[in-house]
């Protein structure tokens, strides 16, 4: 059978077959992304675009082979049907049929056919579009888009768990955080590049605990936004580098010691000796200027550092001292301590200024932390009474060291490996328990207040030498912390956070 | 094998037919076009229709055209089998011996015109039944064999009349089409009463022959038909059957009985009559579909529900040559329940 006679005909259903197999594999791409975005919705976890972006890709892929081969490929047949719809009542159809017989009422059948074929124009063959399948395919297309952009713990089972006073309790505290982390940045005069190094910060902090899903999360992502501020306070704090750099100088090693110490008598004696020498031997001006280039470039600080330029600026005078008198050497040296000096106060106001936003990121941790002492210290009064009762433990320096214990941020021994409280004395062990704090409030003393039962600790309390092994509660939290990364409830990132935690913790 | 000569020459005889039936009867084109198809397709005709709409004309108008020997038989309620078939006789030859001899009845024709057939008994409408269908009659220990073409061309009142006795399953099955005459439209009655003011004579004259009926016949059976059709009319006629697990919740719910095989032989047989009286050299879904009426209407028994809603049998002919085609969707089976 001449194929021929369907070409027309064959690519108008080709065109129709291709944009109704794309339509499909639309729709089911999209229910299919739909349903996979629900599914890290459920898991609260974020669906990366790469990932949707392939699961979409493969599934139109895929959907559209099978509609476009399965069903609307337009083989002879199915041409042949689409044609006869135009109104040839089947003889198209018969035709192709009864193309392998030969007989003449086939013959008279297929010139029957083919005639009336050829005055049917290509447009009067029906298409097969339908509205309802444009209109399904663009609602799928919405409700994956919209899956997409709505928040990802919308149907976490643990945010409607979450929802409780606790929950509402830490979004408070980090609510507050975050307002006076802002005030703070804006009500005082950092330098641009450092305003905006701490916008960046709180705004990276703020994204982190929107995701956060438990008091873990919040101060491990607290704590990375402490670490930024020190890096940032430690970029600030130029000191350090240009005085280490001017040490390794002979000419300028009191200089540089005195820098780094930051004692400005230092930094006046340093001067003046180096501004003797130079009003002895004027060539060691040019020396001395080398030297002080030298140290400036190694030190790595950026040039417009106030401390660098006071530096600079000196270095740059004693190039011209031998053509310049006593009494403007000795000027320059003036300026230059002078430059020296408000450098040094500008850098420890900055750093007073930044400390304190380190103080409200310690206090915003220990704040989410409460809750954990608070019901660690109900159970630590009702023993500390039952403590009293038995006569044991001073009530008083309990309560001291049991403050110490509650409060204990930042007021730990970090070289002592063991909590070193003792019982009887009620004194805390809260201060023993780690660096920075974090723990703070685990005090296990039977004083009055000082005794907070913590089930954490308690196994690791030994009563005989009245020790607590600080190695052993730090395991114990660690593997806590495993089991909740078990239990998917900590993110990738933040377990790179976590890790390095507890490796500095166990350092 | 049929050539373009038996082609052209079915062509010309169904025109001629038409043109000669048309001057005794006006209107029922459709009716007329039917009547004809089940001729020449070999079977039998029901025609149903209120008195006067010209059922007993339009048999009588066939059977001047066909030049063939024409009977009328009159069904009364007294009418007896033997009334019909004929029945054995006492004779005196010449030499004074008695012998009996078979008288035949008016069966013994090509064209039976059964008039008002439901009004006479079971009994002697089941005397045409052997007749209809092996076309042979039976009388006594002996089997008469009736020539070819044999029809029988019946006519019935419709079922709500008085004094009638509806035709038995068995019957109606035998009937390859039941066609329904319908009153006629204003125009064509105003020609009704302008033709027969002039004359009442039947004007219609002969065109065809048993032979030519049965050349028609044989180049009919050979019009070609797809297999998606033949699948269609099978999928049709098991779709009229509430017993088959995979029927259309429709069927389930309004039909109690369905079409036996005949119907798909019948739909098959007239579809190819009918695409070759259209010009046709093939069967189209539009033969089936019109033919779908005539052939199923009598063949399908509605059930209860059917009848409490008043559903006539062409409309759940018609919801089902929808739902099987695929063009409408089933009734669903908590709505059929739910009536139930």
């Amino acid at each position: 059978m001449d194929r021929k006679l369907f070409r027309r005909f064959r690519i108008r259903l080709l065109g129709e077959a291709l944009f109704r197999s794309s339509v499909f594999a639309l729709c089911a791409a999209s229910i299919g992304l739909c349903l996979l975005s629900f599914v890290f919705h459920c898991l609260t976890q974020k669906m990366s675009i790469l990932l949707g972006a392939a699961v979409f890709g493969g599934i139109f892929i895929l959907a559209f082979c099978i509609c476009f081969f399965g069903k609307l490929y337009p083989t002879v047949r199915r041409t042949a049907a689409r044609v006869d719809e135009a109104g040839l009542k089947e003889r198209i159809g018969t035709m192709v049929a009864f193309s392998h017989a030969d007989s003449e009422l086939v013959r008279l059948q297929r010139k029957d056919a083919v005639e009336k074929l050829g005055r049917l124009q290509t447009k009067e063959m029906p298409h097969h579009y339908r509205r309802k399948d444009f209109v399904f395919a663009l609602l799928c297309l919405l409700l994956a888009g919209g899956m997409l952009i709505l928040p990802y713990d919308l149907f976490s089972f643990r945010t409607i768990a979450d929802s409780d006073d606790e929950t509402k309790r830490q979004e408070q505290v980090v609510n507050e955080l975050l307002s006076r982390l802002r005030e703070e940045v804006k009500e005082n005069d950092y330098a641009e590049d450092l305003r905006r190094e701490l916008e960046d910060m709180i705004d990276d902090l703020e994204e982190k605990l929107q995701e956060s899903r438990n008091e873990l999360d919040r101060t491990a992502n607290i704590d990375e936004a402490e670490d930024r501020v020190s890096e940032a306070a430690h970029d600030q704090n130029s000191r350090e580098d240009i005085g280490e750099a001017l040490m390794e100088q002979e000419t300028t090693k009191k200089l540089g010691e005195a820098i780094q110490s930051g004692d400005k008598e230092a930094i006046h004696e340093a001067l003046e000796e180096m501004q003797e020498e130079v009003l002895k031997d004027r060539e060691q001006a040019d020396k001395l200027a080398e030297d002080l280039e030298k140290a400036l470039k190694k030190s790595g600080v950026h040039k417009n550092d106030p401390l660098r330029k006071g530096l600079q600026e000196l270095a740059d005078e004693l190039k011209d001292a031998d053509k310049k008198s006593d009494g403007d050497v000795k000027e320059d040296f003036k300026q230059a301590e002078e430059k020296i000096s408000d450098a040094l106060r500008e850098q420890e106001e900055l750093a007073e200024k930044l400390k304190k936003l380190q103080e409200m990121l310690e206090k915003a941790k220990d704040d989410l932390l409460q809750r954990e002492e608070e019901q660690t210290s109900g159970e630590g009064e009702e023993s500390s009474g039952e403590g009293e009762n038995s006569g044991e433990g001073d009530p008083t320096s309990g309560e001291g060291s049991s403050g110490e214990g509650e409060g204990s941020s930042g007021e730990g021994d970090p070289t002592s490996g063991e909590g070193e409280g003792d019982p009887t004395s009620g004194e805390g062990e809260g201060k023993q328990q780690g660096e920075d704090g974090d723990d703070g409030g685990h005090g296990a003393g039977t004083g009055d207040s000082g005794y907070r039962y913590d089930p954490m600790i308690e196994p690791f309390y030994d009563p005989i030498s009245g020790r607590v092994s600080y190695g052993k509660v730090i395991d114990a939290y660690y593997m806590e912390y495993l089991k909740a990364v078990e239990r998917g409830e900590i993110s990738i990132e933040m377990q790179k956070v976590m890790e390095k935690y507890y490796a500095g913790l166990m350092e | 094998m049929v050539n373009e000569k038996d082609l052209a020459f079915f062509a010309e005889k169904c025109k001629n037919m038409l043109g000669e039936i048309s001057k005794d009867m006006v209107g029922q084109t459709d009716v007329i076009e039917d009547t004809l198809i089940t001729m020449i397709a070999g079977g039998n005709l029901l025609l149903e229709g209120v008195p006067g709409v010209g059922k007993t004309r339009l048999v009588r108008s066939i059977g001047r055209v066909f030049d063939l020997p024409f009977s009328r038989i009159q069904f009364t309620p007294d009418l007896m089998p033997a009334d019909v078939t004929g029945t054995d006789i006492l004779e005196r030859e010449s030499d004074g011996k008695m012998h009996t001899r078979f008288q035949k009845g008016p069966i013994f024709s090509h064209i039976v015109l059964a008039d008002e057939i439901n009004r006479a008994t079971p009994k002697t409408q089941s005397a045409l039944l052997e007749a209809m269908q092996e076309h042979t009659v039976t009388a006594g220990s002996n089997t008469y064999r009736l020539e070819e073409p044999f029809f029988v061309l019946a006519t019935e009142n419709p079922i709500e009349q008085d004094g009638t006795y509806s035709l038995p399953e068995a019957q109606t099955d035998r009937f390859l089409c039941k066609l329904v005459v319908n009153f006629p439209t204003v125009n064509e009655l105003v020609s009704i009463v302008n033709m027969t003011q002039e004359t009442m004579e039947e004007r219609a004259n002969a065109v065809m022959t048993g032979a030519d009926l049965l050349k028609m016949r044989e180049t009919a059976k050979e019009i070609l038909i797809m297999d998606e059709l033949l699948t269609y009319t099978a999928e049709l006629v098991s779709a009229t059957h509430p017993e088959l697990s995979d029927s259309p919740e429709y069927t389930k719910k309004y039909i109690r009985f369905g079409a036996s095989p005949r119907a798909a032989q019948a739909l098959i047989t007239t579809a190819k009559v009918r695409a070759l009286m259209n010009g046709r050299y093939n069967v189209a879904y539009e033969d089936l579909e019109h033919l779908a009426y005539p052939v199923l209407r009598h063949r399908i028994k509605p059930s209860f529900a059917a009848v409490t809603e008043k559903k006539s049998n062409d409309e759940m002919i018609g919801e089902l040559l929808e739902i099987v085609r695929g063009k409408k969707k089933d009734i669903s089976v908590s709505e059929n329940r739910k009536k139930k």
